[in-house]
This record gives structure tokens, sequence and C-alpha cells, in this order.
């Protein structure tokens, strides 16, 4: 880029793949339309975001087991005079209800932790059900599309995320001390990271779908 | 011509080039100064203005949690001892006797609460607790506001609760009882020690006690307490080493062995609780003030007296060695 003439191209280059991604972007809906209109993909979805969305309840703490039976006694609801958007850490809010169905399950619910989760079950559900989808109908392509598999992983991490410092303790103090310092100031952009990156790997999914079958 | 060989780009690519760049440049340098602010609000912008506090201010962390992300108990039940079924025999409780009023405070709650703002024999008494410090005191004010009510702010200083005070937003690490930032900077909250002791002896030794009751107004899982647990002694608990950095350090005992730290006339000193154990009783002079460390055998913990004309309590806690010498590296040691 050493006249003006190399920095207009690679300038234009941007611009280019600017052009790409919102062709991208503005092909997913129309591709989930195609992949969602056949029941076992439809199915995909449900199962792949229900186990995201129960993962991510679990991981910051909203949904807990015990094998021991340790809520034993405990009353079946319990209603907290709480506002719904009371935070307690970056995107993660005051449960509103605890429900103790039995000795060996607790569930606090909070709805914005819920349609937090639900949205990130969403994404990743989809980029599986494309997943899948490709590895279906892409034939001739001799590598299946697994890459919605990955979208999950970033669901996961930064679920865990949320609840940093408590997360981290159970690695031992000595690894959550040295962790501490750096994801404790991220943690504000853990989830909207997970969303870029969960979206981003919906976008790409549908991108190679189309590459791979020329429809969608 | 050379450049006909590659075509010229078009303009209105270049400048969506340029457009896309520019908006990654205001998102980037905008998530920046959050971050900056951010850092800030943790640490040296709030410093204080004579300097007395800087060190500690600028040691100042963010825990995790944001402004009463851990909610302190402002209305606080209390249930009688026969209505208890949340705790085992071995759950650590902070004992509290105060204005003729018996009361306990039960560790698994406290430990996702860390405050509970109360009033007790017609005072009002705020009673606190940091996991990470080990470190459980009673408040009662200063010395002309006596109905002060704490939240938890989020953020630490040597690993220790900061509070912030309702009425001015001051913030006070807990160990210090002192205001290192706003309004009241410099005050000092007069002290009342809490005993740490088990359930079941608590309860043998005061039946008729008020224990504070899991109608907390949060929902959250008593059963479990994030840092570890003290019945099976694992954890933070036992682990060396602290998660938040301190100021000072010192190896003379383990970071998590358990020190009664007194203050008086001006100084500290530090005893270890295990030595008041195996000696029942030691004396010492801390600032000229004549003290006595007492083991009490039925709750098997220790109380700390000052030696005047009669006993009266000295301001004392419970706290984690490496914490007692973060904020008093000047501390005398009792060995």
């Amino acid at each position: 880029m050493s006249d003006p003439g190399s920095l207009a191209r690679w300038l234009a280059g941007v611009g280019d793949v600017g052009d790409a991604l919102v062709r991208a972007v503005a092909r997913v809906p129309q591709t989930l339309r195609t992949v969602l209109a056949r029941r076992p993909y439809r199915g995909v979805v449900l199962i792949a975001g229900s186990v995201v969305l129960l993962l991510y309840l679990v991981a910051i703490g909203d949904l807990a087991a015990s094998l021991s039976g340790r809520w034993a006694g405990s009353p079946t609801v319990q209603f907290v005079d709480r506002g719904v958007f009371d935070a307690r850490a970056p995107y993660l809010f005051e449960p509103l209800l605890a429900l103790y169905p039995g000795a060996h399950l607790a569930v606090f619910v909070s709805p914005v932790n819920i349609a937090l989760g639900a949205v990130l079950a969403l994404l990743v559900g989809c980029s599986l059900a494309v997943a899948a989808y490709t590895a279906r109908h892409a034939v001739a392509c001799r590598r299946p599309g697994y890459s919605g598999v990955l979208a999950a992983a970033p669901a996961f991490l930064l679920g865990f995320a949320c609840c940093v410092p408590t997360f981290l303790l159970v690695l031992g103090t000595g690894v959550a001390a040295s962790l501490m310092p750096v994801l404790v100031p991220l943690q504000p952009v853990f989830y909207p990271l997970a969303l870029v990156l969960v979206g981003g790997t919906l976008v790409w999914s549908t991108r190679r779908l189309r590459a791979l079958t020329g429809a969608g | 011509m050379e450049g006909s060989a590659r075509s010229a780009p078009g303009r209105r690519q270049v400048l969506k080039g340029a457009g896309v760049l520019g908006g990654l440049a205001v998102l980037g340098g905008t998530g920046g100064l959050v971050w900056r602010a951010r850092q800030d609000t943790a640490g040296s912008a709030s410093a204080s203005a004579n300097g007395e506090f800087d060190d500690l201010v600028e040691a100042t962390t963010s825990g995790g949690p944001g402004k009463d992300g851990i909610p302190s108990i402002d209305d606080p039940r209390f249930v009688t001892v026969d209505e208890v079924d949340y705790l085992d025999d071995d759950d650590v409780v902070f004992g509290l006797r105060y204005g003729g009023e018996v009361r306990a405070y039960p560790q698994p709650v406290l430990v996702w609460h860390e405050i509970v703002n109360d009033r007790v024999g017609g005072d009002r008494l705020v009673v606190t607790y940091c996991p990470l410090t080990g470190t459980t005191i009673g408040f009662t004010g200063t010395g002309d506001r006596d109905d002060m009510t704490f939240g938890t702010t989020g953020k630490l200083v040597n690993s220790n609760l900061l509070m912030y005070d309702r009425e001015t937003d001051s913030e006070w690490p807990q160990v210090l009882g002192t205001a290192i930032t706003g309004p009241l900077m410099g005050e000092v909250l007069r002290t009342v020690p809490l005993v740490w002791t088990t359930w079941r002896a608590w309860r043998e030794a005061h039946p008729d006690s008020a224990v504070l009751s899991l109608d907390t107004g949060a929902a959250r899982d008593y059963t479990r307490d994030p840092y570890g647990s003290y019945p099976n002694r694992s954890g933070y608990y036992v682990d060396e080493g602290t998660l938040f950095p301190v100021l000072h350090t010192d190896d003379r005992f383990g970071d998590k062995e358990v020190v009664l730290g007194v203050r008086a006339g001006g100084e500290q000193l530090a005893i270890p609780k295990e030595l008041v154990r195996q000696d029942r009783s030691v004396e010492a002079d801390v600032g000229g003030v004549a003290i006595r460390a007492e083991w009490d055998e039925g709750l098997a913990t220790a109380r700390v007296w000052e030696l005047g004309n009669g006993l009266e309590t000295a301001d004392f806690m419970d706290a984690m060695w490496f914490a007692w010498f973060a904020f008093y590296p000047d501390t005398e040691v009792m060995r």
C-alpha cells in the first residue's frame, strides 16, 4: 500500500468483503426457511436448542441438580419480590422464583436469563440444523458440514463465563487467581461475543450450504 | 498504459471499505473507552483527595458482580432454633449477643448476601461477612450516624468486601471499617464482634436464640457454598493463595490460617486462634491497652476482652492471616 492506488484497491477489497457479508446475512432467513420446512431439521433445532439452553442455565447456576437430594424439605415454590431487570452481574439477572420439584432439582427462574439463553440456544440449534442439512444434501462434497457443531462451543464457554469467579474456583484457587484479572474485566463482553460467534457460525454455515448445493 | 492492466477499483467500493473500517474503529474505540471507564471505576478514578487512602483506592478491583449484585438482606426475618431445618450440625454460624438479644447468622446464608442490615436491641446493627477474607464484623454506624445501612459495591480491596453506605455512597473496606472514598472518607465505624461457631454448639448454648431465616428477599441455593466448604475443610477456605491481589504479604502463617485480629490504642495485634485454643487464655498489651483472649470451650471459639475496670469486649475479629496482614502490615504478632 505504498501508493494511493494500492490503498484504494485494498479499501475496495474490504468493501467487497462487507458486501459479501451483508449478502450472506440477508440470505440466512431464506436458507433457514428452506431447511426448517423439513420436519427432521425442526427437530434438530428443538433438541439442540433445548440442550444448549439447559446447559446455559446450569452454567449460570439457575438450574442445579443434586444426587444427594440436598433440597429435601424445601418449599416447592418460592416467590421473590425482585425486579425483572435486577442484575447480579453483566448479562446475569436475579431470579424471581425458585422451584424445587423434588429433593434433587432446583430451578431459579429469571425470565431475562432464560430469554438470553434462548437466543443463544436458537442460534446454535439453527446452525446445527443447517449443518445437518448440508451433510445430508451436499453429496458431492466429501467433507460434510459439521461446522455447526462448533457453534455450541462459544455458547458453553461464555455461559460459564457469566459466573466467572465461582466457576473458576472449581479449577482451584491458584488457577482461578491467575485467570481472574483477565476474565473479570472481560465479563461485560462475554455475552455479546457469544452472540457474534454463534451468529457468525450460522451465517458461515448457510453460506457454505449455498455454495455446496447452489440452493437453499 | 501500464496501469490499465489492473482495472481501477470503483469509488463506491472504496468508500464502502473505508466505511467498514471506520465503523470497526469506532466500535473498537468505544469498547476501549468503556473498558477504561470500567477499570477506572474499579480503581483510581475515585481516588481520595488527601492521599491517605490512595494505596487502597488504587488496589480496588472488580470482583465480578455489579453494585448490589450480591444483594444485602434489608428486611431480615428470624426463626426460632426449633424451626431451623436448613442447617446441619457442622455448619458455621456467626453468633451475636447484643442489647440483650441473642442471634445467629448462618454462614451458608451470608455467603450469598455478605451484608444484613439488621436492628438488634433497638439499634441499627449491620452484620457483614466476607467469604474471601473469612471476616465477620458487626457495625453500628459512625460517631453521629447511628442508622447507617450498607450494600455491596461488587468490588474488593485486598480481596476484602468493599461496602458502600446508602446515604452518601462512601466506600468502606469491611476489615478496615473506615471510609476510603466519598463524603465520609476517613470516618470509622463502631464495631461489634461476632463469634464463629457451629450450629450444634450455638443452639446447645443458646436454645433461645433467634436464627436468620432463608426468607432473604432473594432466591439462592443455600445448600451450596460457591467458594468451598467449612464443614469439609475444602476449596478456597483451605487452599493457599488468594483470588485477588493484595497489597502486603507475609509467610509467618499460612494464608488461610485464622488469627484473632485485635485493634486497640491505634495499634494492632494478631493472635493465632490455635494458640488461644491450646493455652485457653493469653494476655497481651496492644497500644497500651491490656487485653485477654479466652477460649470458649462450649462454642469452640475465642473472644477478646479489654482489661480495664472490669471486662469490656475488645475490637477484634477472626480473619484469614493474609487479609489481616494485607491491611495491617505493621501489626504485632503473638507466636
